[in-house]
């Protein structure tokens, strides 16, 4: 647990760079700019940073010679922050790639199972991410949880989607309730009849079922994330969580 | 002012929502929202007492696994024209709270002067139309972000889409000062044009061949202001509403959805009204 | 106690009874008003409204009493104008109901709307093109002509008649009655009519729309009809229940036969009417907007084609027959039956065409929307039948609201009312 908080301003009151990880053929940074002067009493990360390697001294001090962090900014951008202030985005000339050949080792590994036994869970249970659901760790604005359908959160319960011939087998209609249930754990949802999803495989949205923030957003639906486990992925060691078996039981 | 206005031909403003862009993410709602001071409550899934001034609806072609397909298709405040601005809730409002601009084509909602007996809600086959069933509250420090150009609503009252009217004001006096006739196409956008990141939404004046929309759209006046683009639909256009919010598709089963047909009916292709 | 106050030659039941009949039906009122409270101070989420249903319960309440309060000004017209002198004898009782029903919608109406201080609004920045606003003026002015009905009666009270003012008022207001009731049946054809029109009109809801004929939508006339038609029915409903209660003969049955033929034919020509309507509807208005009556009947279990059935043959035709066949129309049992058969079908007509045009989905992607009352509309739509309960009790103890009781129920001897006060051993069981 910290000791010490350092509460940051939000991205509408602060300079920063955005650089785009991936996805598009050359380089992009963005620079999102202050549009509202801080509303707490918060400081910016970089400001912060700055501050503290000043009160250390010495070589630290030497390699934060800025003012503030408007200026680092400013200085470190160089020629691409005239072009980001007018823009709002720089897009490098041209970008030279390291190779052209595409490897993938993962492609010869085997296939990773999902957890859980088909017997058990007869219908395999999908996390979806919902454009109008902000899945990281700060979640919906009483706005976006607004526009969430009423087939997704229901008062505080939360919906898995079903092929309507799936939810006829287990006796379950348009917006019942019913009990779900993984290797991980159990929650109580309402199942919402979807033409579009294929038959035996149940979705569910993540980002929801938080249980900070205030009555906006807090315990509406379940979090997804308590009824999926980690499965690795054995080339790479990473989290391949992509779904679990499951089962669905009227409650 | 008054004198460059009858110069002025009336303006009839419009839009045309492409719903092959359309993906669904909901920022124009958002957007729209947070323009107009829209308030919300912790609890919104009841959609039946939501105000979303403008709702996506999620339309599905009815097909089963793997043939399903879906669209979202964004439903502001049409805009009815009727026949000469005989539009369902305009002419049926007691107190003249809501009225047709010949001058731009919008519907308007005079919240100080509604007095809240929901005719026009009861008129308006498109759920366009709000009650302010409780009184909007904003948690503290929120009212901060509250927009100056809006003015919130009091409980007891009907809301709707106004086009940002608002915005139209704004560029209106500014085209004013800057000596221009007319406001122009870029100085008058609505909030979820602007916001969708897909374009999908066009606006501007229907009668302006420069504007894009006009350009789209092409209304033909001598077919009731019907598109005489083949993939343009209204929503329940044979109603006779006249609305000035037409839809992009080219999927067949989209522009079906958008009006009632019978059985034997090609789509697009309906008798006139019988009034 | 108060015997001095209760007209003469005929009995009423001790005042302890009264008193006590009025506090239980006050209970109730008190109850009606503390929902209608609620409603006031809290606002309109304390009923289960919603934007589907902008229009429920209470507007329901408001067209159903309008319409069964048509008794007056159809007596009215028929007493007054076309010279049905026997109505005398009913009439009383008819503008009194009138005056409760009228009275009661505008109590609604000022519950309904959300802004209730803003109700004015609806006079000073009128819209003509709107049905409301008809409306509202109609009713407004009808209902002040109901006040001006009901005063003279009033006045005919045992103590105040005794004031030579009154009593010289009242016989005057008798003599100009005719012109009052040929405005009030002016006005009830208008406001009856344009409250047809508030459904007729919605052209973006097929279910509800309909074409015009002279006067566009022809609901108009659907409505104004079917008042005329089945409003004497309800005033002979209410004057069946008061015998009841009280146990007594009011009215004579050749009175009462007059007003159940006529109310029989009219319900026969508004049924008519109505099937024509229907029928033009189903296969014609509907269709030519991309609808049919499967599109409104067969979506939700509740609005089935029953709804039809019920509306035009159990409470259009069926009591139409009974009231139009002496024989049965003279048979008690019957004519109850069919006047109670024909309310519950004004009642029904008036539901679908406010409750069933908004469950109706008109985009093709929307769905049925089904709705149920909280009690707060309940208890504000029972407030005014508690109210016109009292209303009627205490009207029908100091007012000689029926002409012929005193004479369809003789009391013995006339120094009955000392024997009262001395005796009330003696005292007959209970009345009213």
């Amino acid at each position: 647990m910290a000791d010490l908080l350092l509460p940051d301003h939000v991205y509408l009151e602060r300079f920063e760079d955005v650089p785009v990880t991936a996805g598009l053929a050359s380089q992009t940074i963005g620079l999102s700019k202050p549009v509202v002067s801080p509303q707490f009493n918060t400081r910016h990360l970089g400001e912060t940073l700055i501050c503290l390697a000043r009160a250390m001294g010495g070589s630290l001090a030497a390699s934060f010679p800025w003012a503030d962090y408007e200026t680092c900014l400013r200085e470190t951008l160089a020629e691409k922050w005239d072009v980001l202030m007018k823009d709002g985005v720089w897009t490098a000339e041209q970008m030279t790639t390291a190779g052209s050949s595409f490897r993938a080792p993962a492609l010869e590994a085997a296939t990773i199972g999902v957890e859980g036994e088909a017997s058990a869970f007869p219908l395999l249970l999908i996390p979806y991410d919902s454009l109008r659901i902000s899945s990281g760790y700060i979640g919906d604005a009483p706005f976006m949880i607004k526009t969430v359908a009423d087939t997704v959160i229901k008062g505080k319960d939360g919906f898995v989607d079903i092929n309507p011939q799936t939810a006829a087998e287990i006796g379950l209609g348009e917006g019942s309730l019913a009990l779900l249930t993984t290797p991980c754990g159990e929650a109580s949802v309402r199942v919402h009849l979807d033409e579009g999803i294929m038959p035996g495989v149940i979705a569910m949205a993540k980002g929801l079922g938080h249980t900070a923030y205030d009555g906006y957003l807090a315990d509406k639906g379940v979090n997804i994330n308590e009824l999926i486990g980690p499965v690795e992925d054995p080339s790479s060691g990473h989290d391949a969580a992509w779904g679990i078996r499951a089962k669905l039981a009227k409650a | 002012m008054k004198h460059e206005q009858q110069h002025n031909p009336p303006m009839k403003y419009g839009m045309a929502i492409d719903l092959d862009k359309c993906t669904g993410c909901g920022a124009c709602m958002v957007a729209c929202m947070s323009e107009n001071n829209v308030p919300f409550k912790t609890d919104e899934s009841n959609k039946l007492d939501s105000i979303t001034w403008i709702r996506v609806y999620k339309l599905t072609n009815g097909k089963s696994f793997p043939d399903t397909d879906i669209c979202y298709l964004p439903r502001p405040c049409q805009h009815c024209e009727g026949h000469g601005g005989h539009s369902p809730c305009v002419s049926v409002c007691p107190a003249t709270a809501t009225d047709y601009s010949h001058e731009t084509g919008i519907v308007s909602q005079i919240y100080t002067r509604c007095f809240g007996c929901r005719y026009c809600m009861a008129a308006c086959p498109y759920h366009a139309r709000y009650f302010n069933w409780w009184d909007p509250v904003w948690p503290d420090g929120m009212e901060k972000y509250l927009s100056p150009n809006v003015s919130p609503r009091m409980r007891g009252v009907v809301e709707k889409c106004s086009f940002c009217f608002h915005r139209y004001q704004q560029a209106k006096n500014k085209a004013y000062l800057n000596g221009e006739r007319r406001v122009p196409e870029a100085a008058y956008q609505t909030a979820c044009t602007q916001a969708c990141p897909a374009g999908a939404i066009v606006f501007g004046d229907l009668n302006n061949p420069e504007h894009k929309v006009h350009q789209i759209v092409q209304p033909d006046p001598h077919n009731g202001n019907r598109s005489k683009n083949p993939r343009a639909f209204r929503l329940l256009e044979r109603l006779g509403t006249n609305t000035k919010v037409y839809y992009l598709s080219s999927r067949e089963w989209v522009r079906r959805a958008g009006d009632n047909y019978l059985a034997h009916e090609t789509t697009g292709h309906v008798s006139k009204p019988h009034h | 106690m108060d015997s001095a106050l209760i007209p003469k030659g005929v009995k009423r039941c001790p005042l302890w009874q009264f008193l006590l009949g009025l506090g239980i039906v006050g209970v109730v009122l008190a109850w009606g008003v503390y929902a209608m409270l609620l409603c006031w101070f809290k606002g309109l989420n304390q009923t289960n409204m919603n934007d589907y249903y902008g229009f429920a319960l209470w507007i329901w309440a408001d067209l159903a009493v309008i319409a069964v309060g048509g008794g007056a000004f159809f007596s009215g017209l028929l007493k007054y104008i076309i010279g049905k002198d026997e109505l005398k004898y009913i009439i009383n009782y008819a503008v009194l109901i009138g005056f409760i029903c009228y009275s009661s919608a505008l109590l609604i109406l000022a519950i309904d709307i959300g802004q209730p201080l803003r109700g004015w609004f609806i006079f000073w920045h009128a819209n003509v093109h709107s049905m409301l606003t008809e409306v509202a003026f109609c009713l407004s002015c009808y209902f002040s002509v109901l006040t001006i009905e009901y005063i003279p009666l009033i006045l005919e009270n045992r103590q105040i008649d005794r004031v030579p003012f009154f009593h010289n008022l009242s016989h005057n207001m008798h003599e100009t009655m005719a012109v009052f009731a040929a405005t009030g049946a002016f006005l009830s054809f208008f406001h009856q009519g344009s409250l047809g029109g508030v459904a007729g009109v919605l052209f973006g809801r097929p279910f509800s729309f309909r074409e015009g004929l002279l006067i566009w939508p022809w609901t108009f006339f659907l409505f104004t009809w079917s008042a005329a038609a089945y409003g004497p029915c309800f005033t002979l409903l209410i004057t069946w229940i008061t015998e009841k209660v009280t146990r007594k003969k009011l009215v004579k049955d050749n009175v009462v036969e007059l007003l159940a033929k006529i109310s029989g034919w009219m319900i026969f020509t508004y049924t008519i009417a109505k099937i024509f309507d229907t029928t033009r509807w189903a296969n014609i208005t509907a269709p030519g907007l991309g609808q049919t009556l499967a599109d409104f009947y067969t979506g939700t279990a509740m609005y089935g084609y029953w709804i039809l059935f019920a509306e035009i043959v159990l409470g259009g035709l069926v009591p139409a027959i009974i009231l139009i066949s002496a024989p049965l129309r003279k048979n008690p049992v019957w004519r109850v039956t069919a006047i109670i058969l024909a309310v519950m079908g004004v009642s029904l007509n008036r539901w679908v065409m406010v409750l069933q045009v908004m469950a109706v989905p008109v985009m093709p992607f929307d769905k049925w929307a089904l709705y149920y009352p909280s009690w707060q509309e309940v208890a504000t739509t029972i407030l005014p039948v508690a109210y016109g309960i009292i209303l009627i009790m205490i009207s029908y103890r100091y007012l000689p609201i029926f002409p012929q009781e005193a004479e369809l129920n003789p009391i013995d001897d006339e120094p009955a009312v000392v024997a009262e006060i001395n005796t009330p051993a003696d005292l007959e069981p209970a009345q009213a």
